[in-house]
């Protein structure tokens, strides 16, 4: 049993707040205790204690799935993922394809073929066709994903044909590619007619970039550039619209150089990967180390709070304190139901996990079905094989309760459950014994309000800001 | 922090506090009791609206003047009294506090949408689709019904009038029964037959019967027999107009100890000053009932009476709120663009208090969501609290 209210831990300002029931967070004066020496905060306590406050909260993230839940959200999906190819025209060090990671499939420089997944489109065109979707004009995103997705442009030509053939009532589509940018000179016309969204990777300046080479071990830096600076030139409006940049950060680059380089180069605010340090070979554990820079050592630099602020949701900070409030306030709601409806005993299943495909469905060169690409190929759902997909609805229920099953003696005590943001596939074990490092008792939990709220004194003037601009459900 | 800071406090008020401003006056409310406390004097609603400055972010520090200042003074007492806010001796704190205050923040709000050219404002809209009402002749078979609802999401309540006198009603019926819909069946008094209640006898259906006044003793009472013998929930929704249509149906509550049933006002065009006694709201109605922050939210974002709900005619046209525009027919269009429609361009769903008088009105958002009868008197607010002519 965990109860619905926590005093926090003071802030850096030495401030105190109350957070109770999901959906009241408050600054309160540090005396408001059921035994407090002042008579008015003895009161309030009883007050607030009257009202619900203070109470043990019934277990909420108890949920399961059922095989519905697997077939409504392909019906509604979000976006389709393509690895078009495990092939690279770059050898970049920490590729999570090369030398640190074990847990992909070996690699054969393999190229997805139109012919492999064309039982995929006739099974989702007919789930398109003929169930009531959830969604209306609801963007689906086709994307584009590798390797490095350029090599294989013939396959990306196929399916922009075969999508834009396709005449559903209610779906639009737009495509979307992560690419190195190293062809990106062949190919950008035709990116830009098809108005695809690119993410380019590019770590910062020429010696941020060094990780990123080519089999000769040469810095890509120059061709990228060249290549960028044409597409700005030849078409600006695309540029400025539908290119964005994407770094990874390590030991050598900083939050604040790539945040200068980029935005003075293109006017263009990057997102900031950490390097994914789950499934690390034993034997480069160390090394890998070295390389490692969490997103936290942009508070060690000079300047950081311009940088943050400029970086706004793009920075982890804002993210966290966003989710936070999102979570916390009361007054974030993702849809009209939302607000219509008391939700206050809805039930969630354990975790932070999407529920399998809701997000995406990630489909691997070698034809496996997982629900995205950010994770281990063993949890692959499904395949497409010659005699059609192969996704089993039951089975994926029952693959994701038995995860669900494996961690709810610690979901079912976590104080952190309400606003977590753990995915079970990142957590060792998972099935078995895992042990979630997340996982927050009453004291973590005080002190991870405390953090929170000493984001929020020390970036006051940005909560209307967040309150009136920012999407992220 | 220099060595003055205990005679400095800072202050807030509660995020279950409700702030309310109108054109002249401002109204605290607390959303766990139902607590009020009006601001009229300007420096307190000052001192409120700085509340929400950007850079205060929901504390302000007060300093002597303001402490030695009797309306001031008075103010804080009142507040810390019903537990709404409070000053905090800043010697406790080494910086400055904030109060998240509260803000309706809806994530896919459809101005918020459309205004993200990512985003889609059809987004979610299915979940949206809570209750449809089909008003039968026989114009329309029972095929294009079937294909019809077979679109609508499974938590969906079906309400159907009229039904007796549709021809295909066994086709109708066993759809419903095969697919396990929840079914109200609306129906005058005087159609509850045997015959008919012999179709509903099963646990997915429930009927609403309707007694218009003045009411027919005769029927009724036999009525009741019919039903006495059947095992078909039902409600009795008593349609009122006037006093004395209150008292007859007082009786027939009491004759046939009539447990389950709803008293529904209806607008004749000539009962104006039956509205006026009995339905416009006084500021003691308005006060009742403790309302949450989430519903005054709801109120600020949609219809609480139509949110969710459509009805389809006799001709297949459907409309959101019979008083308002066709959003398309169930023979050309399907259930997502007709709620997709009514998100974007319908005047039901949405239709909040957003005109004058209510938007200089500090019950704004206490008040329910306009009703039907706000259209068919004509008039934006049906209170007592601001007589707009
Ligand atoms: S990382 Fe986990 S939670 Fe996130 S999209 Fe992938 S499977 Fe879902
Ligand atoms: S942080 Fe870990 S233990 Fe806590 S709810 Fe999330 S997955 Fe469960
Ligand atoms: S109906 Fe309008 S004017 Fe009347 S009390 Fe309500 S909000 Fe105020």
């Amino acid at each position: 049993m965990i109860e619905t209210s926590v005093f926090s831990s003071p802030t850096k300002n030495r401030n105190t707040y109350l957070l109770s029931g999901h959906s009241y967070l408050s600054f309160i004066h540090p005396a408001l205790k059921e035994d407090s020496e002042d008579e008015y905060y003895r009161k309030k306590y009883q007050y607030l204690k009257s009202k619900g406050f203070f109470k043990d909260q019934e277990c909420f993230n108890n949920l399961r799935i059922n095989p519905h839940f697997v077939k409504d959200s392909i019906v509604n999906m979000t976006q389709l993922v393509f690895e078009v190819t495990d092939a690279c025209n770059l050898k970049c060090k920490y590729c999570a394809y090369g030398e640190f990671y074990e847990d992909y499939d070996v690699r054969y420089s393999k190229k997805l073929r139109t012919e492999q997944v064309k039982p995929l489109f006739d099974y989702l065109s007919d789930l398109w066709e003929n169930e009531s979707a959830e969604s209306y004009n609801k963007t689906t995103y086709i994307s584009f994903y590798g390797g490095e997705p350029l090599l294989n442009m013939s396959f990306i030509k196929d399916v922009v044909g075969y999508i834009n053939s396709l005449n559903i009532r209610g779906k639009l589509f737009r495509y979307t590619m992560t690419t190195n940018a190293v062809l990106l000179d062949k190919y950008m016309d035709y990116l830009a007619k098809h108005k695809f969204m690119i993410l380019i990777s590019l770590d910062g300046n020429s010696e941020n970039n060094e990780y990123r080479v080519d089999f000769n071990g040469k810095n890509s830096f120059d061709r990228i550039i060249k290549n960028v600076d044409l597409l700005k030139k030849k078409y600006p409006d695309y540029f400025e619209k539908h290119v964005r940049f994407n770094s990874v950060l390590h030991n050598k680059n900083t939050v604040a150089g790539i945040y200068d380089f980029i935005h003075s180069k293109y006017s263009k605010i990057p997102s900031i990967s950490e390097l994914n340090n789950s499934g690390i070979r034993a034997d480069k554990v160390a090394e890998f180390g070295r390389l490692y820079r969490s997103s936290e050592s942009l508070y060690q630099e000079e300047n950081y709070k311009e940088i943050e602020r400029e970086l706004f949701m793009n920075a982890y900070s804002y993210k966290d304190a966003v989710m936070f409030l999102h979570q916390y306030t009361g007054h974030v709601f993702k849809t009209y139901n939302g607000v219509l409806i008391d939700k206050k005993y809805k039930k969630t299943v354990p975790t932070g996990t999407c529920i399998p495909f809701s997000k995406k469905i990630f489909v691997t060169v070698n034809g496996k079905i997982l629900p995205c690409e950010r994770i281990g190929q063993q949890f692959s759902l499904g395949k497409i094989s010659e005699e059609g997909v192969e996704i089993d609805y039951d089975a994926v229920a029952e693959k994701y309760n038995k995860y669900y099953d494996s961690l709810e003696n610690q979901c079912s005590k976590c104080y952190r459950a309400p606003s977590c943001v753990q995915c079970l596939f990142y957590i060792h074990d998972i099935g078995n014994k895992p042990i979630c490092h997340g996982f927050m008792d009453r004291s973590v939990f005080s002190k991870y309000i405390a953090a929170n709220m000493t984001f929020w004194e020390e970036h006051a003037e940005d909560y209307q800001k967040v309150m009136d601009e920012v999407i992220i459900n | 922090m220099n060595n003055n800071t205990s005679s400095q406090y800072w202050f807030t008020i509660e995020p279950y506090v409700y702030v309310s401003v109108g054109k002249n006056a401002a109204l605290l409310y607390n959303t766990l009791d139902g607590n009020t406390i009006p601001v009229k004097q300007q420096k307190i609603r000052k001192l409120i609206g700085d509340l929400y400055r950007k850079d205060n972010c929901g504390v302000i520090l007060l300093t002597g003047n303001h402490i030695d200042d009797k309306d001031m003074q008075s103010f804080i007492i009142d507040l810390r009294n019903k537990f709404m806010g409070d000053i905090i001796d800043t010697s406790l704190s080494s910086g400055k506090p904030v109060q998240l205050m509260p803000k309706l923040n809806l994530q896919t709000d459809i101005k918020r949408l459309k205004q993200d050219e990512f985003r889609s404002t059809g987004e979610h809209i299915m979940q949206y689709l809570q209750e449809t009402t089909v008003h039968f002749d026989n114009k329309i078979n029972a095929d294009t019904y079937c294909k019809f609802l077979s679109q609508i999401p499974r938590w969906n309540k079906l309400r159907l009038v009229n039904l007796w006198d549709y021809e295909q009603r066994n086709t109708l019926m066993n759809f419903l029964i095969l697919s396990s819909v929840m079914t109200v069946i609306i129906t005058p008094y005087d159609k509850i037959t045997v015959q008919n209640l012999s179709l509903i006898n099963i646990d997915i259906f429930k009927l609403h019967i309707i007694i218009d006044f003045p009411a027919d003793m005769q029927q009724l009472h036999e009525a009741w027999t019919v039903l006495s013998g059947q095992k078909c929930p039902a409600q009795f929704v008593f349609k009122i107009a006037s006093d004395k249509d209150y008292e007859q149906s007082e009786i027939i509550i009491d004759q046939y100890n009539i447990k389950d049933y709803k008293l529904e006002p209806v607008y004749t065009g000539n009962n104006l000053s039956f509205f006026e006694k009995n339905i416009f709201l006084t500021e003691e109605d308005i006060l009742s009932e403790p309302l949450s922050m989430r519903e005054i939210f709801a109120r600020q974002a949609l219809n609480t009476f139509d949110f969710g709900k459509i009805h389809v005619m006799s001709n297949g046209d459907v409309h959101a709120n019979l008083n308002q525009p066709v959003l398309g027919n169930i023979n050309t269009h399907n259930i997502q663009e007709i709620v997709y429609k009514e998100m974007n361009e319908g005047k039901s769903w949405l239709r909040i208090r957003d005109q004058k008088p209510c938007t200089d009105c500090i019950y704004q958002y206490l008040c329910p969501s306009p009703s039907n009868y706000e259209i068919a008197i004509g008039k934006p607010n049906l209170c007592h609290v601001v007589e707009n002519k």
